[in-house]
């Protein structure tokens, strides 16, 4: 960057980076493709992403507290713009509905009671939830929810009643979140509640409009992954867009992608001799380059052990983590061959103005201290039909991605026409993450 | 049903019972996914509106025909702005579909040779390529017609189709580029498949990536180092 | 109406004491308070305050874990003898072994939760109510087992005591099938702590079969080596008296498990170091250091030194009888395997990375006081339960019930 030439030509690049996070193109307003539902307008609410969806959440394990809390309730549905609180309103009314006006009590009643949906309308309210069968842990959401209600009952006669109503709303929020459940094992209905209230708290913590998508994996559809290890030169592009893409924390400047510079005629064997800090021109004479990130591995040893499941391999192959229901434990990091996981040693930090608003719930959206995360091929976006961020930016086209049960695909074609290899095949981990060379 | 606790949406009775037999059904081979080619997934948004041709001479993976996008200098995806390659930079000067390049012929009908170029004329182009044989405009370019690209076996075509007469030389790297080994795919995975012509990433006169700087890479932590 | 008056003769027991007494518990309230203080740190800034990374992602607690669960373990080579075989030479230093089972299990579940990252979350498990990844994950089975193993330990004992104290004995039938289960459930924790280590390909350190067996026979050494040190301080400073071939046996253990432990070791050196491969990067590291780092070198030869000092002096009869060379022979060993096991084996499974990066670990001053805060928490527990234990078994106390 000292002379004049580069100077241009990082200004180009900054150009291009800034192209690259326009709100334009990232943000909420652009719209976005419609979900499995064809023709639904408007960015795919969650209940379209699940189909019908019965009537309000009865069972959800926080709803039941806020229904119960009665006036409470209505009065943080008054006092805020609703869209936290699709929980109470049953899932049905959902987001688009509700966002950005607030709603009387009545009018909140009145909805869950006509609003038209796909089980039986009787499942609303008290009557409803009592005839439903309740698990154990249903069960506990609801006493749990009872508390929660309860304590903001005492609160209102407390020093907290002082708080802000928002700071009340959020606070709520953040309990009920406490008590939801492992996102695989959740009803729909429960879905779109963590959903809602997650989407409500962002706007009331970080103050940015997100969207969390929780699009299923495809049928039919499992992702590969071939890196070009001739064409690689160390640019590092895919990883800056990977940093932005997935609101990785900036504070310790965490990155999935790990680009290693290796002497030509070197070992690749574990990369002992691979170098990935390197910041000189690239590429340099005599190296090549290797990205290392997630392989999502066919048999992944890092969900074998996690201790409470908070980690799964989804049907697409992509291995996912639950950020909320990770305790944190870090076994599934000793278990990774590939280092491919990531810790959040203290509360990740990403500015609101950089933060991606186009969020899946087991993708980019923002992870708290003392939870696990990993690559996940951008499922955000995978799942939309997009290529990963980092698939995309790559300058020299060293990335090709796609679909691995279509044997027309990219991938496919690399497979089957380039010599390929993988890491640490002798693990058995199947990585779905290959190497090729020109 | 291999994998059972995997399906979303189970009790909690049930997913004991499907760890169980998770656990059981371990160490069985799991019986390998059905191909399902057909598969519902949208189309990245970009792709409905990118305009692009249908790639002559060659087809993609299976057979299936794909397109190349045109030249579009100042497109966003534009590889050779985030290439860092600025020897195109005529973007003011262009406009829509049909203007894909600026029309040399404005100025010269012809190629004008080196050794007769004006003193200021296109300093920006300096023909290294091919090196092998010695490169001047007339290796590529029309004689009588300088937006057209000569193809040695005879006739001519495009600019907005170079991969053809790129492919006279390197044949096996476009063989590769129309399978989907070489180059870049615009914007989805799924869908259109719509590629980056070789001239979206490669100076034609220069073809080869200068290097530069990488972006900011990781620090051990520690007085980590590296074996 | 035993129960009532025992629950407050334990109280009673626990808290009155002499000036020693009061100040050694002084002493470990105040450790503990200032391991509360650092975990409150912890808690509140997250595991950024600790010295480990994404490269070396475990550190001093798992460390302190892994050779908790051997001693933990390691009662049972006391439980076996006077129980199943009926070792009346045992039988005194039975339920004090228990008691050190106890403490050392309410370490390693204290340094389980001080590790993890997000805590609030730990309900999710508690099987049912939240997910227990059972029986595919390692650390399911380690959360099932060792509280099953403290279960067991805390109510065995308790069931004795409680039946002395209310002047009855106990039956047999009630208790002796759960020793039975006992003995197999302590094998049962520390393999299975291994295994948790073994199961992972990832890291070739750990990634071997000796390591199974170099837990229990280092558990087996270390163990009845802190039980010595245990019962001798009480023998010396109570009137519980407990025979001398108690502790002669008690040695035996120690010495033919520190020797197994020796050639263990031998033979892992020989296998890593004899063709060097890349799979013994990490004993490298450990050994001998990589490419500069080597943060743990003066410590595994130290821990080696003392080891081998410690084995030898046991192995020679007339030292090994002979209380002032037995008790700090038991005391290195004790240091030594601690060394080896914890740090020794934990932190080299992470370097170099997978991907063969090379970061060192070293932990901070909130580790170091959590841990120690954590130690004074076990061996407050080891001192109430022995304080409770003793006037019972010495028949000092009983129920007030009883009709003399």
């Amino acid at each position: 960057m000292s002379t004049g030439r580069e100077m241009t030509f990082e200004d180009v690049l900054r150009y291009v980076g800034q192209e690259a996070t326009r709100p334009g193109e990232r943000g909420g307003a652009v719209p976005r493709p419609p979900g499995p539902l064809e023709g639904t307008p408007g960015p795919p609410r969650p209940e379209d992403l699940f189909g019908g969806v019965g009537g309000g959440g009865g069972c959800g394990s926080a709803s039941c507290g806020c229904r119960g809390s009665g006036d409470d309730a209505a009065l943080a549905a008054v006092t805020s713009p609703v869209a936290g609180f699709g929980a109470s309103e049953g899932g049905a009314s959902g987001r688009a509905q509700g966002a950005g006006r607030p709603r009387g009590p009545t009018e909140m009643g009145a909805e869950s009671a006509t609003a038209p949906m796909g089980g039986s309308a009787g499942d609303d309210g008290v009557g409803g939830f009592l005839e439903k069968p309740v698990d154990r842990r249903g069960a506990l959401g609801m006493l749990f929810g009872a508390v929660a209600a309860g304590t903001q009952a005492v609160s209102a006669c407390s020093p907290t009643s002082l708080l802000s109503a928002e700071e009340r709303e959020a606070k709520l929020l953040e309990w009920e979140e406490y008590f939801k459940g492992n996102f695989r094992l959740m009803s729909e209905e429960e879905r779109a509640a963590t959903i809602s209230r997650l989407e409500r708290l962002s706007e009331l913590r970080r103050g940015v409009d997100v969207s969390i998508d929780s699009t299923p994996a495809r049928p039919g559809v499992i992702y590969g992954y071939a890196f070009n290890i001739s064409k690689c030169k160390g640019y590092r592009n895919c990883v800056e867009a990977c940093i932005q893409e997935n609101n990785l924390d900036r504070s310790t400047a965490a990155q999935y992608i790990r680009i290693f510079e290796l002497e030509e005629g070197t070992s690749i064997n574990d990369l002992d001799h691979g170098d990935a800090t390197f910041h000189h021109e690239v590429p340099a004479a005599g190296h090549f380059y290797l990205g290392t990130q997630c392989f999502q591995c066919a048999n992944p040893p890092c969900v074998e052990v996690c201790p409470v499941g908070a980690t799964w391999q989804e049907p697409d192959g992509i291995t996912v983590v639950d950020y909320d229901w990770c305790i944190g434990c870090r076994y599934c990091m000793a278990a990774c061959p590939y280092w491919a996981r990531r810790f959040n040693w203290g509360a990740p930090e990403v500015p609101a103005e950089e933060l991606n608003p186009n969020q899946h719930y087991l993708g980019n959206r923002p992870r708290k201290s003392g939870v696990v995360e990993k690559c996940t091929f951008c499922v955000q976006r995978t799942r939309q039909g997009r290529l990963p961020a980092c698939a995309e930016a790559c300058p020299t086209g060293a990335r090709v991605f796609g679909n691995l049960l279509d044997p027309d695909s990219e991938i496919r074609w690399v497979l089957e026409n380039k010599q390929v290899f993988r890491l640490k095949e002798d693990l058995n981990t199947e990585p779905r993450f290959w190497y090729f060379m020109d | 049903m291999k994998r059972v606790w995997m399906g979303g949406g189970v009790g909690a009775p049930g997913v004991w019972v499907g760890l169980l037999l998770a656990f059981a059904a371990g160490c069985a081979p799991e019986e390998s996914p059905e191909i399902a080619p057909q598969v519902d997934v949208p189309e990245a948004p970009g792709l409905r509106t990118l305009e692009a041709d249908t790639v002559v001479g060659w087809t993609g993976p299976g057979g299936e025909p794909f397109e190349v996008s045109p030249r579009t200098p100042g497109d966003r995806t534009h590889l050779t702005a985030r290439m860092g390659q600025r020897n195109f930079s005529l973007q003011a000067r262009l406009s829509g579909r049909t203007l894909v390049q600026y029309p040399c012929t404005s100025c010269h009908e012809g190629v004008v040779e080196m050794a007769d170029r004006v003193e200021d004329a296109h300093r920006n182009i300096q023909p290294l390529h091919p090196s092998s044989t010695g490169a001047a405009c007339s290796t590529c370019h029309l004689r009588d017609s300088v937006q057209r690209l000569s193809i040695a076996a005879g006739g001519s075509t495009t600019m907005d189709h170079s991969y053809q007469l790129c492919a006279q030389c390197h044949f096996s790297t476009l063989e590769s580029w129309a399978g989907g080994g070489h180059g870049k795919r615009f914007e989805g995975w799924a869908g259109r498949r719509v590629v980056m012509n070789c001239t979206d990433c490669h100076d034609p006169h220069n073809p080869a990536l200068e290097p530069r700087n990488p972006y900011p890479g990781p620090t051990l932590p520690g007085a980590g180092g590296k074996r | 109406m035993h129960l009532k008056a025992f629950l407050f003769t334990a109280l009673d027991s626990a808290t009155s004491g002499g000036r020693r007494y009061h100040l050694w518990m002084g002493a470990l309230t105040l450790v503990m308070l200032v391991g509360g203080y650092a975990y409150f740190i912890q808690v509140r800034e997250g595991l950024a305050v600790t010295g480990m990374t994404d490269h070396v992602s475990w550190g001093l607690y798992i460390s302190n874990f892994a050779f908790l669960v051997g001693v933990a373990a390691a009662a049972m080579m006391v439980v076996l003898p006077a129980y199943v075989f009926a070792d009346v030479d045992f039988g005194k230093a039975v339920l004090m072994a228990e008691g050190v089972a106890v403490a050392a299990l309410v370490m390693c579940l204290a340094f389980v939760v001080v590790d993890i990252g997000n805590p609030f979350a730990a309900w999710h498990l508690i099987p049912v109510v939240g997910l227990l990844n059972w029986p595919r994950s390692l650390l399911a089975w380690d959360v099932l087992v060792l509280n099953g193993y403290l279960l067991l330990n805390l109510a065995i004992p308790f069931y004795l005591l409680y039946n002395h104290y209310a002047g009855r004995t106990p039956e047999k039938g009630k208790y002796v099938p759960w020793i039975y289960v006992s003995v197999f459930w302590a094998v049962s924790i520390h393999l299975v702590t291994a295994f948790l280590f073994a199961g992972l390909p990832a890291r070739p350190f750990w990634h071997n079969a000796l390591l199974g067996p170099r837990f229990l026979a280092s558990a087996f050494a270390a163990g009845p080596a802190f039980m010595i040190l245990v019962l001798w301080f009480i023998r010396s400073n109570t009137e519980y008296d407990i025979a001398d071939s108690a502790f002669s046996k008690l040695a035996m253990i120690t010495t033919v498990a520190a020797q197994i432990n020796l050639i263990m070791l031998a033979s892992e050196v020989f296998t890593e170091f004899y063709f060097f491969t890349h799979h013994a990067v990490s004993a490298r590291y450990l050994f001998f250091g990589l490419e500069g780092h080597n943060a743990l070198v003066p410590w595994i030869w130290t821990a080696i030194a003392l080891n081998v000092g410690a084995t030898v002096v046991l192995t020679i009869h007339p030292l090994r009888r002979n209380p002032k060379w037995l008790m700090p022979a038991c005391l290195f060993l004790f240091l030594a395997i601690w060394t080896e096991k914890g740090m020794g084996m934990v932190i080299p499974g992470f370097i170099p990375s997978p991907l063969g990066e090379i970061v060192e670990y070293a932990p901070t001053w909130v580790e170091l006081a959590v841990t120690a805060g954590i130690w004074a928490l076990g061996l407050f527990v080891l001192t109430v339960l022995v304080r409770v234990a003793l006037p019972i078994e010495l028949g000092e106390v009983r129920s007030p019930h009883l009709n003399r």
